[in-house]
């Protein structure tokens, strides 16, 4: 069996598309990696020991900490210890009256700023939504300033005042929390989000909670129970025992576009534009993320005095570029027409139930970091591998073990606008794809991907993959096909509506002539009637010229056919007709007689090839009689020698003696009359002169006339009649005339042989007084074995008028015989050569010399 | 004595000429196929060869171009085949003449007698100028006479004028008043006749068959011809 070759495989032709779409896949994310580190080249190496990457990692365990205990602790430093972070703290005062913790982490690189108005009741965390704790745990206010979450949508509601109330411990315990609306800023349709954490009193198991509420029609002073929440406990540890419940109260009418008109921003003096990527840096303008960008901040900071948060956003969007991990407060206006500070914090919620998740977000983020220098080469590599995998599908497309050509499977039958439709639609996924890779953080912040969404967007990228593999086997083998357009929608219906014509052409052109010529005068009169309405005489014009056309070539057609109806009748059956300028009926017409003249030329060369064959038949048997023949006759001559006494038997031998020579002679002619009527005859036609002819015959035959009793008169006119005959056949003619003349004719009798010249043909005729009564007709007696005597008892087969008229026809010579009476009567008619008569009695030295003309010349002259 | 070699796969056909030949006094070896009679040409000296050329193993047409490859002894094919195209190609190959079947036995005879006269004498050429050989005939100009294959022809006055002129323009053909003009040295009138005649009676004393000549052939309609190649 033999090998299928690699294209031939369909097994690897799916794992090819596969492999295509896999390593699309992996270009798609690795691309997407490497645009991010690109952007974000600042972004992983921090530059401030403020805005250490860590910030929330490192430190964040203390900011909840503190956060926790602050109120307790009163302290101006210690340390602390949560869930694997653990670290110290130190308070310090800052210009405006408030303090600032710093914590700093035993890990790596740890260290968070807690930001702190001067009240022991207020805290306020760096980056960090601002919570009213006690140790009463009432959630006194929500900040004005609270936060937006950028992608989310929602716009903090500004003076939204929710209050807890009956919240004490026991109370949130017992299941009696109650939330009271206080402020007036909490409109239809807007949400409080809040975090309740619990712990256990006896097994000490924490819970932990984040809850929606949807105030739909709530109003100012409605108490609405915040419910218990006892679920979720693997989080926190044993040192966690404190009562966490906070609030964040969101609401979604931020304006659609209000994402982009935050965009920029003014921070002291310097002016970030986020839609530009530049920052304005004392009246110069930087590129985000660039290294002198972060130089002239540095040293504009340094010069100015600003709020520490202000002062962390500052350098962290300088830093960072486009970046969407930094926090960042900004003023904007929200849909209602409000001033709204917005800050976008792209590590969404630090609640306890996702540090966790963060952790593992760092490291994921380091891991990149460090693979960051890759992801080009990566890039590059992957590229040429799909490079690779395409260009062995294109290849191997429409190639199939044992398929002549290409090999069109089921896929390539589907037309093709489905693909295209795929295509179209693949597109904005794509797109929507790229934006949910490039922008959401998947890569830098796991803890925000909802898994679902991630399986989704890498299922469209790889079913894009899979799709541009198919679409691409598919086009290339369409392609190479070559028919593209048989499995289209368009070319099925361009090919419905070819055959609708087609069919009305069909129609039409099945009409007799007579109905199109109707139709075709009726056409013109409309357009001439339409002309001479609208009195345009150019439509006019226009429709008698284009119909003179039309006749003009009708009848250059007609007269094509009528020529090659001529050849047919001429007998010249080997042309066709040229088909040019035919159509329709004489098109058809055309067909037709072709086929007459193929079919008459069949019969022809039929006729011919069984003519040939019997004459090849004929000789044959000719040839084996032959043979015994020869004995026969031999021995009976040897034995005619021989004395023999006995005149019986002398009579017999003479007999057998007669009958053998007959047979011979009939042998003989049999074999010329089929030669003869089968064409199988060479024909040499040579101008020859017809009154030496007959006087040469007669030369021939003078002695066995007389021996006959036979008395020839000649006559032959004066002037040369001059033919293009093959004398040799010619005289084979006459010979075949002269004996029968000799068998036939009455003994005593005269025989008239003469020529004449009859206007263009000469006219030779042998006439003699037959032995016997002849009963039959001439052309009777032309026929094969016909005699003039029915007793068949003379010598002679019966087959000498019949080859003399078969050798005649051959040389287009006229044969006759007519019988009045008892006068027999043969004619020939000759046409005879144009120059007849020219060729008079007078040269001698350029006579016709048959071979080596010159050579015998000189002996001639010597010897004269 | 002249040695003959008959060469036929027809056993009767043999036997017949045999009888014929004996009676002339040839020596006779007979062969049944093309491959015998070789043999025997290579150990025999023969003087005339008649064969088949439909024979088994070996036929006449292969035998004769081996045999013409070693000795030129005249050949005479004696055959069934009477198309032109066989005698053409016989011919052709070498052979010296061509006899169908059902054949005269006196005019084989004659034929034989010929060929052996023409191959014994072969070599010796015309002594002088005023003799003209073609083929067997032999025309001498001095004491006016011709000979056939070495035997005397007697030849009427104008007969042999005849002939010596179309002998000595061997090949061409000849229209009567042609003849007439060259050799009565009168302007011919009405002469057609009278030259077919002495044409005729020509042929039948120089010709063995005068219906199938040799030599002086009649090329019909156009004139006289004497055969340059006998």
């Amino acid at each position: 069996m033999k090998k299928k070759k690699l294209t031939e495989r369909s097994g690897l032709k799916v794992f090819a598309a596969a492999l295509f779409a896999i390593l699309f896949s992996a270009c798609f994310f690795c691309g997407i990696l490497t645009l991010i580190c690109l952007q974000n080249n600042v972004y992983f190496d921090g530059g401030d020991e403020l805005m250490q990457n860590e910030l929330y990692s490192g430190g964040m365990q203390g900011i909840t900490y503190l956060e926790s205990n602050i109120n307790r602790f009163e302290t101006d430093g210690g340390s602390y210890k949560a869930l694997g972070d653990q670290g110290e703290f130190e308070k310090s005062s800052v210009p405006d009256g408030n303090f600032i913790y710093v914590i700093k982490s035993s890990r790596d690189e740890g260290g968070a700023v807690l930001y702190t108005t001067g009240s022991s009741s207020a805290e306020h965390t760096f980056g960090y939504q601002k919570i009213v704790f006690d140790r009463r745990a009432v959630i006194d206010t929500v900040d004005p300033s609270d936060r937006l979450d950028a992608y989310h949508g929602f716009e903090s509601v500004p003076e939204a005042d929710v209050e807890i109330e009956s919240g004490s411990v026991d109370a949130y315990l017992s299941g009696n929390l109650m939330m009271k609306i206080t402020g007036a800023g909490i409109l239809e349709g807007s949400e409080a989000e809040f975090s309740l954490m619990s712990i256990d009193p006896e097994t000490h198991e924490v819970s932990y909670s984040d809850r929606m509420r949807l105030f739909a029609e709530s109003k100012v002073g409605d108490i609405l129970p915040l419910g218990i929440f006892a679920d979720n406990p693997d989080l926190w540890a044993e040192d966690m025992f404190t009562v966490e419940p906070k609030l964040t109260v969101y609401s979604s009418d931020l304006a659609e576009n209000s994402e982009y008109q935050v965009w920029q921003t003014m921070i002291g003096s310097v002016n970030i534009n986020m839609l530009t990527n530049t920052a304005n840096i004392g009246g110069k303008t930087y590129t985000l993320g660039t290294e002198e960008a972060g130089k002239a901040l540095d040293d504009y900071l340094r010069a100015v005095s600003l709020p520490l948060e202000q002062r962390a956003a500052l350098i962290s969007t300088v830093n960072n570029g486009l970046c969407h991990v930094s926090d960042i407060y900004f003023k904007g206006t929200g849909a209602s027409g409000q001033a709204v500070t917005y800050y976008i914090d792209a590590y969404a919620d630090l609640t306890p139930s996702v540090v966790n998740s963060s952790m593992v977000t760092i490291q994921a983020v380091r891991m990149i970091s460090a693979l960051r220098a890759f992801f080009p080469a990566l890039l590059g590599v992957f590229g040429i591998l799909l490079t690779v995998c395409a260009v062995f599908i294109i290849c191997a497309a429409g190639r199939r073990a044992g398929a002549d050509g290409v090999y069109l499977g089921f896929p390539d039958k589907i037309p093709f606008e489905i693909y295209l439709a795929l295509c179209v639609c693949a597109v904005p996924l794509g797109w929507a794809a790229y934006k949910y890779f490039a922008y959401s953080h998947v890569f830098t912040q796991f803890m925000n991907v909802r898994i679902f969404e991630a399986i989704i967007g890498v299922a469209i990228v790889f079913g894009i993959g899979l799709l541009l593999a198919i679409v691409m086997q598919t086009l290339s083998a369409r392609l190479k096909s070559k028919k593209f357009f048989k499995y289209t929608v368009v070319g099925a219906v361009a090919s419905l509506i070819v055959k609708f014509f087609k069919l009305i052409w069909h129609l039409i052109s099945s009409l007799r002539q007579t109905w199109i010529t109707l139709l075709i005068i009726a056409a013109y009169a409309a357009v001439i009637g339409f002309g001479l309405l609208a009195g345009n005489v150019y439509i006019c014009l226009a429709a008698l010229v284009s119909a003179s056309f039309l006749v003009m070539i009708w009848s250059a057609g007609f007269d094509k056919l009528r020529d090659y109806a001529k050849k047919i009748r001429d007998g010249d059956l080997d042309t066709s007709v040229d088909r040019k300028y035919l159509f329709g009926n004489l098109r058809k017409m055309a067909d037709d007689l072709e086929g007459v003249g193929g079919g008459v030329k069949l019969a022809v060369d039929e006729r011919m090839r069984s003519e040939r064959l019997k004459t090849e038949l004929i000789t044959n048997v000719s040839h084996d009689l032959k043979t015994p023949l020869t004995s026969i006759v031999n021995y009976v001559d040897i034995l005619s020698k021989d004395d023999i006494s006995d005149e019986n038997a002398k009579e017999h031998i003479g007999i057998l003696k007669r009958q053998a020579d007959k047979m011979k002679k009939l042998i003989e002619d049999l074999v010329e009359v089929s030669k003869a009527t089968s064409g199988s005859i060479n024909v040499n036609l040579e101008r020859t002169d017809l009154n030496l002819l007959i006087t040469q015959a007669e030369a021939e035959y003078q002695d066995r006339f007389r021996d006959c009793g036979l008395e020839p008169i000649v006559k032959v006119p004066k002037e040369k009649l001059i033919s293009e005959l093959d004398g040799r056949l010619m005289w084979r003619v006459l010979d075949n005339l002269c004996s029968n003349v000799c068998k036939y004719a009455l003994s005593g009798t005269r025989v008239y042989i003469s020529a004449e010249k009859s206007g263009e043909r000469a006219i030779i005729s042998f006439k003699n007084i037959s032995k016997s009564s002849l009963d039959i007709s001439g052309e009777d007696l032309m026929e094969r074995f016909v005699r003039g005597d029915s007793s068949r008892n003379t010598e002679g087969s019966g087959l000498g008028l019949s080859i003399a008229k078969s050798l005649c026809d051959l040389q287009g010579v006229g044969f006759n015989v007519t019988i009045d009476g008892d006068l027999f009567k043969a004619i020939m008619e000759i046409n005879l050569s144009d120059d007849s008569g020219l060729l008079e009695d007078e040269p001698t030295d350029d006579a016709v010399h048959e071979e080596q003309a010159e050579e015998p010349a000189e002996e001639a002259d010597e010897n004269a | 004595m002249y040695n003959i070699l008959i060469c036929d796969d027809e056993k009767d056909i043999v036997s017949a000429l045999r009888i014929y030949l004996q009676g002339e006094g040839y020596g006779l070896y007979e062969a049944y196929n093309g491959s015998e009679a070789l043999k025997i040409l290579r150990s025999v000296k023969i003087h005339c060869v008649l064969m088949d050329i439909m024979m088994p193993k070996v036929d006449g047409i292969s035998a004769l171009s081996e045999l013409r490859a070693f000795t030129n002894v005249p050949v005479i094919f004696l055959t069934a085949k009477s198309e032109d195209v066989d005698k053409i190609l016989g011919l052709n190959l070498g052979a010296d003449d061509y006899i169908t079947k059902p054949f005269n036995p006196i005019e084989l005879l004659a034929r034989i007698r010929s060929h052996i006269r023409r191959y014994v004498t072969l070599g010796s050429l015309p002594e002088s100028p005023d003799v003209i050989r073609v083929g067997g005939v032999e025309i001498n100009d001095v004491d006016r006479m011709v000979t056939v294959d070495g035997e005397e022809i007697r030849l009427t006055a104008k007969e042999y004028d005849i002939l010596y002129f179309l002998m000595s323009n061997a090949g061409s053909v000849y229209s009567p008043s042609e003849i007439y003009r060259k050799v009565w040295g009168n302007v011919p009138v009405g002469v057609d006749n009278a030259i077919a005649v002495h044409i005729r009676h020509l042929r039948e004393k120089i010709e063995i068959n005068p219906a199938e000549p040799r030599y002086l052939k009649v090329v019909w309609g156009r004139g006289y011809k004497f055969d340059k190649e006998a």
